[in-house]
C-alpha cells in the first residue's frame, strides 16, 4: 500500500516535527527463504506502480474529467426522466412517492426523538421510584502516567 | 543484517508445491467462510439519532486516566476501522492503556436527513456528543482524536468553542490545502461538475459514487490486490487482514446532500480553511483559536490526503504546545494494522499520557 518518492519531512520554527525512525530495514541482500514467486511478485509491484501513474496522470487532465462528469450527468438526466415518470405513474395510482414517503419518514423521526425526550423527563420526574438497571462500576479516574526512566 | 543462502532447487519445489495445495483448500475456505466479525469490542450505544452515533466502551482497566477520550470519524467510513479485531484495534489498545474511551461515527444518513449541512455536524451533533461525554464521565475536560474528515469536523468544532472543554486535539491526516489533493481537486473541477443537480437529483452523494472515486485513486489497486490475494492464500494472516481491510474500504457511505454540496464548494472549489474565509453558519472559523494542545500525525505516503494536504494544518493552528508527526504508511495503514501497532499507537499513549490527568 506504500508508495515510494515522497520528500524527506520538514521542521518548521515553533513545531516540534519528528519522522518516525522505525523505517522497515531494507531487505536488500537478505535471501532466508527460497521462493520462485518472489519474481512475480517483483513484477507485480513494478506493475502496479506504473499503472497506478500513468493511469493518475491521466485521470488529473481535463480531458478525462470533462468525459467522466459527463457521462455521470447523462446518468443524472437518466435518474431525473425516470423519477418524474414514475411520480406521475405513482400520482396516476393513487400512491404516493419517494418524497412524501420520505416526508412521513422525517415526521416519524421527529415524533419518534419527541417521544424519547418525554421518556426521559417522565423518568426524570420517578425519580428514585423508577426502576433502573444495576449501574456497572466505573473505575477510578486516577490514573497517572507510568514514571519514565 | 544480510543473510545469504543459495537456493536449493528441490526446496523451491517443494516449498511451490506446498502453497498451491494451500492455496486450493484455502481458497475453497475463502469464498465459503463468513465476513470477519469487526468492531466487536463491548461498548455501550449512549445516543443514535439518524447518521449520528456516539458510543462508549467498556472498560478494560480499574483506572482510568481523568480525561476521557472521543474520537470522531470521518463522514464516508465506518468507526470499525478504531475497532478491527482484538490485538488489531486502537480502542483496544487505548482501554488497555488506562484511557476512558467514546466514539462518534456515523450510520448512512436516511433520506430524510439530505438536509443535513457542515452546521449540523459542527454545532449540533459534536457538541451533544461532547455534553454527553461529559454527563458520562462527570469530566469537564476531554481529548477529541479526529480521523480524516471527522479531524476537520474536529477542528472546526474546536475553533467554535475556544472557551470549551476541550483539553486535547489529535488530528489523523486531515485535509486543510484542499487544493493539494490533485485527483480530487481534477473530479471536482467545477467547469464539469455540477454538484447542484447531483445533490438536487439524488438527495445524497451516493455512497457508490464515493467508492468509485477513492478506488480510482490507485486504478492498478484493485487487480493488484487480488492478485496478491491470490499468491497469498496459504497464508492465514495474509488474507485476515486483506478481508478486514477489504471489507472496511467497500463499506463506505453516503453523504447527506446539503453537506456534500457545501463541503464541495466551500472546500475543493473555494479552499477556505486554508484561504481563510471558512465559516459555518455564518460563524467565521478561525484556527488560530484553537489553543488546546496539538498533536497533528501525517501519513508519508498518503494517496487520499497528501503530505501535502495536511501538512499545512500545524501552522494554523494556536496552540503552544503543538506537535506535527509525520509516520511512515499510508492513510489507512497509518492508523490501524501492523503499521500502526508498531508506529502511531504508542506515539499517541506518549504524547496523551502526561495531558490526560
Amino acid at each position: 500500500m506504500m508508495q515510494k518518492g515522497e520528500a524527506g519531512p520538514r521542521v518548521k520554527p515553533g513545531v516540534t516535527s519528528s519522522v518516525d525512525a522505525d523505517a522497515a530495514p531494507s531487505d536488500a541482500g537478505r535471501m532466508t527463504t527460497p521462493d520462485p514467486g518472489a519474481f512475480f511478485r517483483q513484477m507485480l509491484t513494478q506493475w502496479e506502480g506504473v499503472a497506478n501513474q500513468m493511469g493518475t496522470e491521466l485521470m488529473k487532465s481535463g480531458e478525462f474529467a470533462r468525459t467522466v462528469h459527463g457521462a455521470t450527468t447523462a446518468g443524472v438526466r437518466a435518474q431525473e426522466v425516470a423519477k418524474e415518470a414514475m411520480t406521475r405513474a405513482l400520482a396516476a395510482a393513487n400512491m404516493p412517492n419517494r418524497d412524501e414517503i420520505t416526508d412521513l419518514s422525517a415526521r416519524m423521526a421527529g415524533i419518534e426523538e419527541r417521544l424519547g425526550r418525554i421518556e426521559s423527563l417522565l423518568i426524570k420526574l420517578a425519580g428514585a421510584d423508577a426502576p433502573t438497571p444495576p449501574a456497572r462500576p466505573k473505575p477510578a479516574r486516577t490514573r497517572k502516567p507510568p514514571q519514565q526512566g | 543484517m544480510a543473510t545469504k543462502t543459495a537456493p536449493d532447487p528441490v526446496e523451491q519445489a517443494r516449498t511451490a508445491f506446498e502453497r498451491a495445495l494451500q492455496r486450493n483448500i484455502k481458497g475453497l475456505g475463502y469464498f465459503a467462510s463468513p465476513d470477519p466479525v469487526l468492531g466487536a469490542s463491548p461498548k455501550d450505544v449512549l445516543i443514535e439519532r439518524g447518521t449520528m452515533r456516539l458510543c462508549h466502551y467498556r472498560a478494560q482497566s480499574d483506572e482510568v486516566y481523568r480525561v476521557p477520550l472521543l474520537l470522531v470519524m470521518a463522514t464516508t467510513n465506518r468507526g470499525y476501522i478504531f475497532d478491527m479485531v482484538p490485538g488489531q484495534s486502537l480502542v483496544e489498545f487505548l482501554l488497555k492503556r488506562g484511557y476512558d474511551v467514546f466514539m462518534l461515527d456515523w450510520a448512512p444518513p436516511r433520506p430524510d436527513e439530505r438536509h443535513l449541512a457542515l452546521a449540523d455536524y459542527v454545532l449540533d451533533f459534536l457538541p451533544q456528543a461532547v455534553a454527553r461525554v461529559a454527563d458520562e464521565t462527570s469530566e469537564p475536560d476531554l481529548t477529541v482524536v479526529g480521523y480524516c474528515f471527522g479531524g476537520v469536523l474536529s477542528v472546526l468544532w474546536a475553533a467554535l468553542h475556544a472557551d470549551g472543554p476541550l483539553k486535547n486535539l489529535v488530528t489523523f491526516t486531515t485535509p486543510t490545502d484542499f487544493k493539494a489533493m490533485e485527483m480530487f481537486q481534477a473530479w471536482a473541477d467545477r467547469r464539469f461538475f455540477d454538484v447542484d443537480r447531483l445533490v438536487d437529483t439524488f438527495g445524497q452523494c451516493p455512497a457508490d459514487l464515493l467508492y468509485t472515486s477513492f478506488d480510482m485513486l490507485r486504478p492498478a489497486g484493485r487487480i493488484a490486490g487480488n492478485l496478491r490475494l491470490l499468491d497469498n492464500l496459504w497464508n492465514d494472516e495474509f488474507v485476515k487482514s486483506h478481508r478486514m481491510f477489504d471489507r472496511w474500504a467497500a463499506d463506505m457511505l453516503p453523504l447527506a446532500g446539503e453537506y456534500f454540496r457545501e463541503t464541495t464548494k466551500k472546500l475543493m472549489w473555494e479552499n477556505r480553511l486554508m484561504e481563510g474565509g471558512m465559516e459555518v453558519a455564518g460563524r467565521p472559523i478561525h484556527l488560530s483559536a484553537v489553543t488546546a494542545p496539538f498533536l497533528h500525525v501525517v501519513a508519508e505516503h498518503d494517496h487520499i490526503v497528501p503530505r501535502a494536504a495536511s501538512a499545512p494544518l500545524i501552522d494554523k493552528i494556536g496552540s503552544s504546545d503543538k506537535q506535527e508527526v509525520v509516520l511512515k504508511g499510508g492513510h489507512v495503514s497509518l492508523v490501524a494494522g501492523g503499521n500502526a501497532v508498531k508506529r502511531l499507537w504508542p506515539k499517541l499513549d506518549l504524547w496523551l499520557q502526561e495531558r490526560s490527568t
